[in-house]
Parts: C-alpha cells; structure tokens; sequence
C-alpha cells in the first residue's frame, strides 16, 4: 500500500463505498443482462419477444457484414466527434477563451453568458431550436429570401454539418469554461517576457501557452469525446438520423433498430459496439495523459 | 491600424455572441404567437395565452417532478462523487488504476441500451413509479462523468496543503471536508449543474421507469405532439418555461460561488 | 470558505436524509382500499389533437357507465405520452409484460395487434363475437382485429385514405371538376396536365420514402397494390407475396409518377406531411395530394389552422383500382382498438369495459372529436356524429369510402417488410432504382424477412 492513504484503508473504502455500491446495485445487473442479451435473438414484440433463444454471435456477424450499415454509422459517429466536439468545442471553445481575454469586460460578460445559457438549454429544445432555423421554411431560408438568396434546405443537404453546428452551439460553452480558467493560471509575466523577447502572438501561443494548456486540452477531449459519442436527442429530434440514413450514427442506429424496428437483441449489439467504440478512445487517452504525467494514476 | 488590431478581438467575440443568439428567434417569437407553425412568419397576433394554458396544463406539477428528479440527482451525485474521488485521486495503487479506467469506460455506457433490463429490475423490486428509486438510478449513471470531473479537480489541490495537516493529527475525513473541498467548490459547482442541467433534459429514463402522474416536465412536454397536428405556440412557450429552471440554477450557484463560474482551481495536471 | 463548505455538506447531508425518509416505494396504483375493485385504462395521448383529450373524456364517459353498472369498481386512467409512436409500444409493450404491472384495457394501433398476440401480451376476445355490438362493425373492421381466426380487439377509430385536389389548379389546367380518376392512367393524364400548364405547381404529392415511415408504405404504396389482384399478404394460401404482375404494376405507376411528384428535399423531411398540409395547400402549391381522412381536421373553426378555403376550394375523389375493375375503388384503413392483456387483473371487468367504450354513441362522440372515422356504421347516424359533420363535411364522404376498405396484415413481420416497401418508394421517387429494381429488391428482401418457405410468387 502506498501513497497518501498509507494505512487509512478502510477509510478510502469508506468513501468510495457509496459510488461502488450504487453503480454496481443499478448498472451492474443490467449491463450484464444487456451482454447477454446482445447474443440471442429477442425483440420487443412478435414471437420472439416470448420465446427468445441464444444465437451465439449471429448478431454480431449481421452486423459486421457489409450492407449493415454500422461502419457506416460509425464513420459517421467518427465525423460528428471531429466536427462537433474537436473542432465544434475543443477548437473553438479554445479560440473563444483566447479572445475573450484580450476582450473589454462589458464583452466578456455579455457574450460569455449567451454562450453559457446555450449550454443551459435542455437538449431536446436546442435540436427544436435548431430544428426551426435550419428547416425547409425555417428561420434561416426565410432570413435569406428576404435577402433574395436561395436556401437549399441544410438539413436535408448537409445533415451532418447541420447537427454539427447544433452541437457545437450547444456544447462549446463546456470547453470555453475549462481553458478560460487554464489560461487565467498562466502567469502573465512569461508572457509578456516572450513578448518582449520579440515572439509573436502565433509563437506564444504554439511554444508556450498551448504546452502549458496540453493537459487540459487533453482532459476536455476525453470529456467531450464520450460525450459526443453518447448523444442521441440532438440528432434524433433534429434529423431523425435522415434523409436515409445520411446522420444515422450509431446511438440513432441502435435506437432505430432497438425501439423503433424493435428488433432489441440486434440493437442491443450495436449498443456493445459503440460502449467498444468509446473503450478504445478512453484508454487511447488515459494512456496518453498518464504518459504526461498529468493523471494522478498509479504507474 | 493599431486601434483597430487592438479592437479585434472585441469585434469578432461580439460577433459570435450575435450569432449566437439567432436559434432562440424561433422560441422567442412563436410562443406568443396565435397560431404558430415551423416559420416564424403567418402566426397571427401577439397572445400571452398559450403560457397560461401551459401553465394550466399541469406544468407546475411536472415541475415539481422535473426539480425532485434533477435536484435529487445533482445532489446525490455530486456528494457521492466527490466523496469517492477523493481516495481516487489520493490514493495510489493497482486497484485504483483499475477503478479509474473502469470509471471513465462507464461514462460510455448509453443507457438507452441498458433501460430495459432496468425495468424488469425496478419492476421485481417494486421500485416501478418511484420517483425516489428513479433519482438512485439517474444518479448511478451521471456518477461515472462526475466523479471522473471531480476527480480532475481534486488532482489540482496540492497535495502538500493536506500533508501539514496530516502531520497535525487531522483525519482524511477532516482535510477533505477543511481543506480540499472548499478549494474545489468551483469544480463541485461544474458537477453540479452538467448533473442537473442533463438530468433536467432526460426523457427516456423517467419515461419508461414512471408513470403519467410522476412524469417530469421532459416528459409532459410531448402533450403537444397529436398523431396528426402539433401545437407549436404552446410547444414554444413550454420550452421557454422549462428552459427558465436551469438557467435560474446556473445563476445561483455563480452568485452563491461568487466567482463568476471561472472554474479557477480547475484542470491543470 | 470553511464554513461555508461544511454548510454545504451539511445541506447535502440533510437533502439525502429527507430523500431517505421520504422514501416513498409507491408502485403503480392497483387495488384501493376494501372492498373497491379497480380497473386500469391505458391509452396515448398523443393520439388525440392537441387539446381536444378525446380519449380521456371517451374513458371517462364509459367509466361511469361502467361503475353505473358495477357499483364498487373504479376505473382508473394510465396515460402515456410519449415523443413517437414506437416508444408508446415500448411503454405498453412492458407494462403488458408483467402481472404487476399489467393494465386491464389498453388501446393497441391495430397493425401490431398481431405482433402482440404471438408475443403474448395481450390475449383472445371470443366472447365479442357474441356480443349486441359486434354486428355493426363491417366485416373489414372486424377482421382487422383478428389473428389466426381469434378476436383481439373491437376497433374503436379507422381512416381513409382521400385524394384531395385543388379546384382551382384543376380548372386552370383543363380538367374539368368535380374529378374522379377511374384508373391509374386517370390519375397521371391528370398530373401530367397540370404539369404541362402550370409549373409552379407540384401536380401529384404522394408519401414516399424512409422518413415518412409507415404513411410511405400505407398510402404511397399499399393503397395502390391492393388496387391489384395481388396483395403483400395472401390470406388463404398463408404466404407473403414477394412479387407478381400487381408488384410491378404498382412500381411502375409510381416510376411514371416521378416527374410530377414533390421534390427529394419535401420528403425527405419528417414532417412533410405537416408541411404540405398547413403551408402547401392552404398557398395553392398542390395539384393533388393522397392523404388520410383526417387531414380536414386541422382547417375546421377551432382547429389547430384554421382555413375556410379548404372546403370550397378543395374537392375530394376516391381512390380507383388499377384499371376500374372490380368495386372500382380501393382504400386501406387503420386504426385503433381496445385490447385486452394477457396478464390482466380483472378480465371480466375488462371485457365490460371493453364493450362499454366501444357503444355507438361513445364511439360517434370520440371519433368525431378526433376527426377519425367510426368503426361501427350505426355510429354516424348519433347525434353527436352528426354535430360535428355540419363543420366537416368531408368526414362524411370518408365514411363512404369504408365500404371499398381493406387493411395491412396484422402479422409480427409486417413492420420489417413495411420499413422496407417504406425505403424501395424513396429509392423509385429519388430515382436510384427502376421499377423493374425495386421489384426484384423487394423479393430479395421479403425472402430474407419470413424465409423462403413463407414466400410465392402472385397468381401461383
């Protein structure tokens, strides 16, 4: 036993024993029950939804062939995590916190709390919100007939950008916040003598301020990737995971199927999928933060 | 030249808080419309009426549901979370190591895909329509991200700060609750309000697991959705009323924090 | 900071010791105190218009007759709303699943009633038929609640499906009104007319493709195969279709339609059936539409929209079979019903309650709150029925259209083959696939979905 609990075992237990005993008494049984469930055949009405029986990896095998749809939907997953959440957030939200320092604080105040109210708005409403302007009718086209320009609907043409603009309104705040307050802890006095060392502000900021940022931005990718990868409302209410199938990532794919063509084993493999599909990021980046030294992580 | 380069940043930072403003023109405009549609054009004239019937539809009560089932969430997980991430972040060992991958693989978890079993569960315990019982299993799935938060902030604290007190005879117990916490207020107030905010906007959970008289606000809010025609002014002016609930918390816990949510003390590694 | 800290502990502390005492285990409501027997009623409430809560006040109005009749029972109402149907299904489908948790009476959409019963969720009704009611239901209606020869339910709302069209785009394009098409070929001389003198306007609107789900397979397709010889399921051989001279007519009417029909983008949208409702119509954008019988009901006075201009500047026609033969016309209805579950409480209450909700006069008054059409032929002759047809009166030529009605196949794989007829439309409108693909795709397809052995070709 090492580290700061040398000997106060039974205290570290104590304090975890509540986290460990509600997650395992809720999740622990259905996660399980969902595994298994994911290798027989049940649905949620018909024959099958009476008498189910085990089919091994049949599901599975289904989804891997080619015509699925699932690499489909994961490549789409893969776009939406990249467009909103790195670029949409991360990115911008890490713009926006550089900006807003040099900003008047009238500025940073005002545009600041839009931007946190966004966050604030419940999900289902920002996909209505959203759902309104980029529509066939919406605020948007009417916005731009009115300036005589045609508007191609967005939400049928470019349905993928359109959720991605949608999230990235809606979840930017989050990663505005986290590097505002990083970038507030970096003493400004090694800036300004950067500054007068003659480095400009594209030199400060790629040899110095992002360096010292790197573990934060490394944590607000693992925070928003999973996340991102989780999100359904947004996109379902928005475009349904349509026209076709052109935003059907995959939380949408497996509700379709689980709920809607309730078809809940297969469903219920997909779900397996996309819980692998976030494993994989989580330990691509705990390795990497542990590398970094920036995760209290025991070696 | 220079006046303006100095400008800049204030110009495109109002910019964008401009454009951000633009999706609520639908919200804001078709609430108090007659007879609102998609367009934000054709509604008719400006009413009040369809807050009233909102709030006459029993709005106030699926309220009161919707601050049971958020408020209950946020508090038990943000006391649960931070309790155990304190020993997360303090204590060094291979089970810990394991505890923290486990923890961050769970925030994965869709629970869109585990409700079912939920239910047959909740429903051989009699916990079926228990809005307490309901609050225990929300809160068991927004821990895994607060803890993981929690956890980020605790890192932050030095642990030389405690080390002194140690020394002095403190407890665990008691540096946590003297020293650490009240340095990661800030953090705790992040756990807090993404637990209430997502717990106030979830549908799926309360939807299976309660019934129409315990449903939340997220729920009843679909009342306005018929087979064939939809209510959109009143569908408007509901969302605004149930908008109102989070942001009204952010406020408070800033002023409460008074620190203007800066997330000082935040993620520094 | 420190005190304020422990205050905030103390806060939580305090917060979790009243959730814990107000540990409250209340399950859903089953019996209440002595001697009350309970029946529990559960319905959707989305299925109503907005406001209108016509199934509330239906159940209502039959639970006093109920307790009228059965002094010491008390019905209790369980309502659902939900954001779309299938997760309603989900909701019912697990309450049905449990004995504890079972309603008595629940209200199925009759296109799963089939799916339902094999999965054992709700049980067989054979007294029904011996019931003073059961006659006035039309054979379809009453088959439409039937599986493998039981009953499962008594239909409690149906529909039609109508061809609206615009007068005025009608006249302005040479075809003289009123119009009824008597063939296929009636239907695209006429769009291509109103394509040729007007195009500005979209001559034919037709429900198409994935996003509008099951209204594509039901109107955009259904309506006209069964205007053939051939049908999606054949009763007496107990087989699937997947193919035949009907199939391909249909594929190839609605290839011909292509160029006259609604751009990708308008159906592509969820919504459009909105949309074309509400804005294209009311603005004239429309030669003609094929929708169901309730779309009057968002334009009378009190409506969701109102708009006089829908009942003089609109006229109705009847569906007609591919080439005239037959009855001439074809329709398909769906609906509702009151179902009984398998695990349910108290059965007989149950059936009671049943019969009770679906009287004439209950019937007249719920339908005709909903702008659905009644089940049951001696409902429009209530005075009920008749008050709200003075406001509507397309109501009462949809009712005219019950008599050429049929209805999908109630069977646990009509949803996957309706999800896929639902795609095979939007491939042919889009025009990624020929009629000619499109029919050897859904063969394929029907093939994988019921096996080889549950699947022939038409006319075998």
């Amino acid at each position: 036993m090492t580290g700061l609990f040398a000997g106060r075992r039974v205290t570290a237990i104590t304090m975890t024993a509540p986290l460990v005993v509600i997650v395992i008494a809720f999740l622990g049984w259905p996660i399980v029950w969902t595994l298994a469930l994911s290798l027989t055949n049940k649905a949620i009405t018909g024959p099958t939804a009476l008498h189910s029986s085990f089919i091994g990896l049949a599901n599975y095998k289904e989804l891997f062939a080619s015509g699925s749809g699932l690499v489909h939907s994961i490549v789409l997953s893969l776009y939406y995590l990249v467009a909103s959440a790195y670029i949409g957030q991360a990115l911008f939200g890490f713009l926006l916190a550089y900006l807003m320092r040099r900003c008047p604080y009238p500025v940073r105040a005002v545009v600041g709390s839009i931007v946190v109210v966004s966050w604030l708005i419940p999900e289902i409403i920002a996909a209505w919100m959203w759902f309104t302007l980029l529509s066939d009718g919406g605020t948007l086209q009417q916005a731009l007939h009115g300036a005589g320009v045609g508007y191609s609907t967005w939400l049928i043409s470019h349905p993928m950008i359109s959720v991605s603009l949608a999230n990235s309104w809606r979840g930017v705040a989050f990663s505005f916040l986290l590097f505002s307050a990083a970038l507030s802890d970096i003493p400004t006095d090694l800036i300004e003598a950067a500054q007068v060392d003659g480095a400009n502000a594209w030199r400060r900021l790629s040899k110095i301020i992002v360096p010292m940022l790197s573990a934060t931005i490394l944590v607000d990718l693992v925070l928003i990737t999973l996340g991102t990868l989780n999100d359904f409302t947004l996109i379902f209410a928005m475009t349904g995971g349509g026209p076709g199938t052109s935003s059907t990532v995959l939380s949408v794919f497996m509700y379709q199927q689980a709920f809607v063509s309730f078809q809940l084993a297969y469903g219920t493999a997909i779900a397996v999928v996309l819980l692998a599909v976030g494993a994989v990021f989580a330990v691509v980046y705990i390795r990497i933060l542990r590398r970094q030294g920036a995760l209290q992580v025991a070696r | 030249m220079t006046a303006l380069r100095r400008r800049l940043p204030a110009v495109i930072v109002s910019l964008i808080g401009v454009l951000f403003l633009v999706p609520f023109a639908w919200l804001v405009v078709v609430a108090f419309q007659q007879h609102g549609t998609l367009e934000l054009s054709g509604g008719g004239s400006f009413t009040l009426d369809h807050f009233g019937q909102v709030l006459h539809g029993g709005f106030l009560s699926a309220l009161g549901n919707s601050l049971y089932l958020a408020g209950g969430t946020m508090v038990a997980t943000t006391v649960i979370g931070v309790l155990a991430a304190y020993p997360l972040s303090r204590f060094q060992s291979r089970t810990q190591r394991y505890f923290v991958y486990v923890l961050v693989f769970l925030t994965g978890l869709p629970v869109v895909a585990i409700i079912i079993p939920t239910y047959d569960f909740f429903v051989a315990a009699d916990f079926i329509n228990s809005k307490f019982w309901t609050v225990w299993f929300m809160t068991a799935t927004a821990l895994p991200f607060g803890t993981w938060i929690a956890c980020s902030f605790i890192d932050a604290v030095p642990r030389e700060l405690e080390e002194a007190s140690w020394i002095d005879g403190m407890s665990r117990w008691g540096s946590l609750l003297r020293i650490v916490v009240p340095l990661i207020v800030p953090g705790m107030c992040v756990v807090a309000v993404y637990t209430f905010v997502n717990a106030w906007g979830e549908f799926f959970i309360p939807f299976i697991l309660l019934q129409s008289q315990n449903a939340p606000a997220s729920v009843t809010m679909f009342s306005y959705f018929g087979q064939y025609n939809t209510n959109y002014s009143e569908i408007a002016a509901f969302a605004l009323l149930y908008s109102l609930p989070p942001v009204a918390l952010y406020l408070i816990v800033t002023r409460w924090v008074g620190q203007g949510f800066a997330l000082t003390g935040a993620i520094k590694g | 900071m420190r005190q304020r800290s422990l205050w905030a502990l103390g806060l939580a502390g305090v917060v979790g010791a009243g959730l814990l005492a107000a540990c409250g285990g209340s399950s859903s409501s089953g019996s209440s105190g002595s001697g009350t027997k309970t029946i529990t009623v559960e319905y959707w409430t989305n299925f109503d218009t907005p406001g209108t809560n016509a199934t509330l006040k239906l159940i209502n109005a039959a639970a006093k007759q109920l307790e009228a009749a059965h002094p010491g029972v008390k019905v209790v109402t369980d309502p659902i709303t939900s954001d779309s149907e299938s997760a309603y299904y989900t909701k019912l489908d697990l309450a049905e699943s449990s004995a504890s948790t079972s309603p008595d009476v629940v209200m199925e959409d009759s296109f799963l009633i089939g799916a339902d019963a094999s999965a054992g969720y709700i049980q067989p009704i054979p007294e029904l038929s011996s019931w003073s009611g059961w006659s006035a239901f039309p054979q379809a209606m009453q088959q439409i609640s039937t599986y493998n020869g039981k009953i499962y339910g008594a239909m409690n709302s149906t529909d039609v499906q109508v061809i609206y069209y615009d007068k005025t785009v009608f006249q302005k394009a040479g075809i003289p009104v009123p119009w009824q098409p008597h063939s296929w070929a009636d239907i695209l001389a006429a769009a291509k007319k109103i394509k040729q003198k007007d195009s500005g306007v979209i001559p034919a609107w037709l429900y198409t493709g994935t996003p509008l789900g099951e209204a594509s397979s039901f109107r955009g397709f259904e309506v006209f195969l069964n205007g053939t010889n051939d049908r999606i399921y054949d009763d007496s051989a107990k087989k699937w279709e997947a193919g035949g001279p009907g199939f391909n007519a249909t594929w190839n009417f609605l290839a011909a339609m292509k160029p006259y029909e609604e751009p990708e983008a308008d159906w592509s949208n969820p919504n459009a059936s909105e949309t074309a409702n509400l804005t294209d119509m009311p603005q004239h954008k429309l030669g003609m539409i094929i929708d169901g019988s309730w779309v009057s009901t968002s334009f009378v006075p009190g409506g969701p929209k109102p708009w006089p201009g829908f009942f003089t500047d609109y006229g109705e026609a009847k569906l007609p079979t591919e080439n005239g033969s037959g009855a001439g016309y074809v329709d398909e209805s769906g609906g509702f019903a009151w179902s009984i579950p398998a695990r349910a409480p108290n059965r007989s209450l149950a059936l009671d309650m049943v019969e009770t909700l679906s009287s004439a006069a209950n019937i007249a008054q719920f339908d005709a709150t909903d702008g659905n059409l009644p089940p049951r032929t001696d409902a429009t002759s209530q005075p009920a029925w008749s008050k709200i047809n003075k406001e509507d009166p397309v109501l009462t030529f949809a009712s005219s259209l019950l008599q050429y009605t049929t209805y999908r196949p109630n069977l646990p794989d009509y949803t996957q083959i309706s999800t896929e007829i639902a795609a095979l439309t939007g491939d042919v409108s889009s025009g990624s696939m020929t009629a000619a693909q499109a029919a050897a795709a859904y063969k394929a397809k029907v093939t994988q979905i019921v096996g080889a052995s549950n699947a022939e070709e038409a006319g075998s």
